[in-house]
């Protein structure tokens, strides 16, 4: 017997009720994997694929719910859990048919040259703007600090076709200065949100019993070193602020 | 918990000893709250006591600067302060330029939190942001009692090391410096939220500052070449090009190969989007 039942049905993008039709579109584009570290032969991240030099692709979101996607060997501030119970995909699921129409999920991967970078923002623009028709889109990282620039590369190429975005941004900075938190800088990317610093420090106390580490008596530790504190895909609400 | 100690620095006109004519002031010790320094008293209530009001002269604190500050942390430190605090200020005291100096002064040799208030128009914001909690107050001297409120409650937060809210909330100006805090939602929930609102045509409000560069028109070229050779010389057939001063970088090479694949790659239907890269 199940605790709770929730329903995800979502049509293909093509198949929109006229009554609905008057929704803004919205589009995820999820990047699931960096090449800053190249995959191993049997990582499997896309239905246990290693993704290398994978172009950019659609799935439905559903399939992301079902497990298709996994985190990688890194997994720098992410987990699988919140890459398989996907906060973006079950917000606009939420909104679906209210507020918004989903119109899918673009799949993409942080590349490891400018040349692959540039083809990769283009297509998945394309997938956007063209295939799905989307009026506005989200977009998530992975990775480290220049995952931020293939992503802000194709959210570019989509404001440049009139698509807006929002994008979830990591805070990158080294010194706790709000100049280091921002990696780009293009037109149109205006609409930014961050799910914290995984570099700021953090003193955690003492605790009678500790899942994952050696050591109960705590001390000195970073947000990133606590698991599920700083989510890319944006799972958690951790934020950084500038004061 | 037990009251907190106060010492007010206000200039010579705050301090009720005189207007212009006593600019030139050094600075003195009164005992308990002098001056505006008694809206920090009212504004404190029973949380703490202004221990001491020093005044000191505008101009006394501007020419001597340096020499101002520390005679005026010797008279603090012969009293036994638990936090010092600055009256607000209106534009136009030159003893903003020693306030600063001054709150950065006790913080450092004294280790005592310090706090001041600044109209967002004195350049002494932008410079001790950083260093120095500064309240935004007004021209406004009827509402001074309201900004003595905001100063003095940042200033009891700071002494008593409790933790410091969003500058928005607590009404200082943003240090700059960056902070884990726990928002309402989560990301991926604020992001949706933004983007409708984006498409809406709402305002939004980036999470992240913005880069603000001003913008500035390219230099006239002046004329003069990088290379100095005449027809005539040796090197006149060399390849080196003369790249005239002042003339404009080309644009990226790759905006300008994704520029033509966006334009030219695929047949558009029947709105034409401009490439804004």
């Amino acid at each position: 017997m199940a605790d709770a039942v929730e329903v995800f049905d979502l049509p293909a993008p093509t198949r929109v009720p006229s009554e609905l039709a008057h929704l803004p579109r919205i589009a995820y584009v999820f990047q699931i994997h960096s090449h800053q570290r190249p995959t191993g032969i049997d990582e499997g991240i896309l239905y246990g694929d290693p993704v290398r030099r994978m172009l950019p692709t659609m799935v439905h979101p559903n399939e992301i719910l079902d497990g298709a996607v996994v985190r990688g060997f890194m997994g720098r501030a992410v987990t699988t859990w919140a890459t398989q119970n996907h906060p973006v995909i079950r917000e606009l699921y939420a909104q679906h048919g209210r507020t918004l129409w989903f119109a899918g999920v673009v799949l993409t991967v942080a590349q490891a040259t400018e040349p692959e970078r540039v083809r990769s923002a283009a297509m998945a623009a394309g997938l956007v703007a063209d295939v799905l028709g989307a009026d506005g889109a989200i977009f998530t990282k992975i990775g480290g600090g220049a995952p931020h620039v293939d992503m802000a590369q194709a959210a570019a190429q989509c404001e440049a076709r009139g698509v807006k975005t929002t994008l979830l941004v990591e805070d990158m900075s080294t010194d706790g200065s709000e100049e280091g938190m921002l990696l780009f800088n293009f037109p149109g990317l205006d609409a930014l949100v961050n799910v914290g610093s995984a570099q700021e420090k953090v003193t955690l106390p003492p605790m009678a019993r500790v899942i994952g580490d050696d050591d109960p008596a705590g001390g000195a530790s970073t947000y990133g070193a606590i698991c599920g504190a700083i989510e890319q895909v944006g799972a958690s609400r951790v934020m950084s602020e500038v004061q | 918990m037990s009251a907190l100690r106060v010492v007010c620095y206000l200039n010579q006109f705050f301090g009720q000893i005189g207007g212009e004519d006593k600019a030139g002031v050094g600075p003195q010790v009164f005992p308990g709250a002098v001056g505006a320094a008694r809206a920090v008293q009212q504004a404190l209530g029973d949380a703490g006591r202004v221990v001491a009001t020093v005044v000191a002269g505008d101009n006394y604190v501007a020419e001597r600067a340096d020499a101002a500050v520390a005679e005026m942390l010797d008279l603090d430190r012969r009293r036994e302060a638990g936090s010092p605090r600055r009256g607000p200020r209106l534009p136009g005291g030159a003893l903003r330029r020693g306030v600063r100096r001054l709150c950065g002064a006790v913080q450092d040799r004294l280790g005592l939190p310090a706090v001041t208030g600044m109209h967002q128009e004195n350049p002494g914001v932008e410079l001790y942001r950083r260093r120095v909690y500064i309240v935004s107050t007004g021209t406004d001297a009827a509402r001074m009692l309201d900004e003595v409120r905001r100063l003095v409650a940042l200033g009891l937060k700071l002494a008593r090391r409790e933790p410091v809210g969003a500058p928005a909330v607590e009404g200082y100006f943003p240090r700059g410096i960056t902070r884990n805090t726990l928002a309402g939602a989560t990301a991926a929930q604020r992001a949706t939220a933004m983007l409708l609102d984006k498409l809406a045509g709402r305002p939004v409000t980036s999470e992240v500052p913005l880069p603000d560069f001003p913008a500035s028109r390219p230099l006239r070229p002046c004329g003069i070449s990088a290379t100095r050779s005449s027809p005539s010389s040796p090197t006149a057939g060399s390849s080196r090009s003369a790249i005239p001063i002042g003339s404009r970088p080309s644009p990226p090479r790759a905006s300008a190969r994704t520029a033509s694949r966006a334009e030219g790659a695929r047949p558009r239907a029947v709105r034409q989007r401009p490439s804004r890269l």
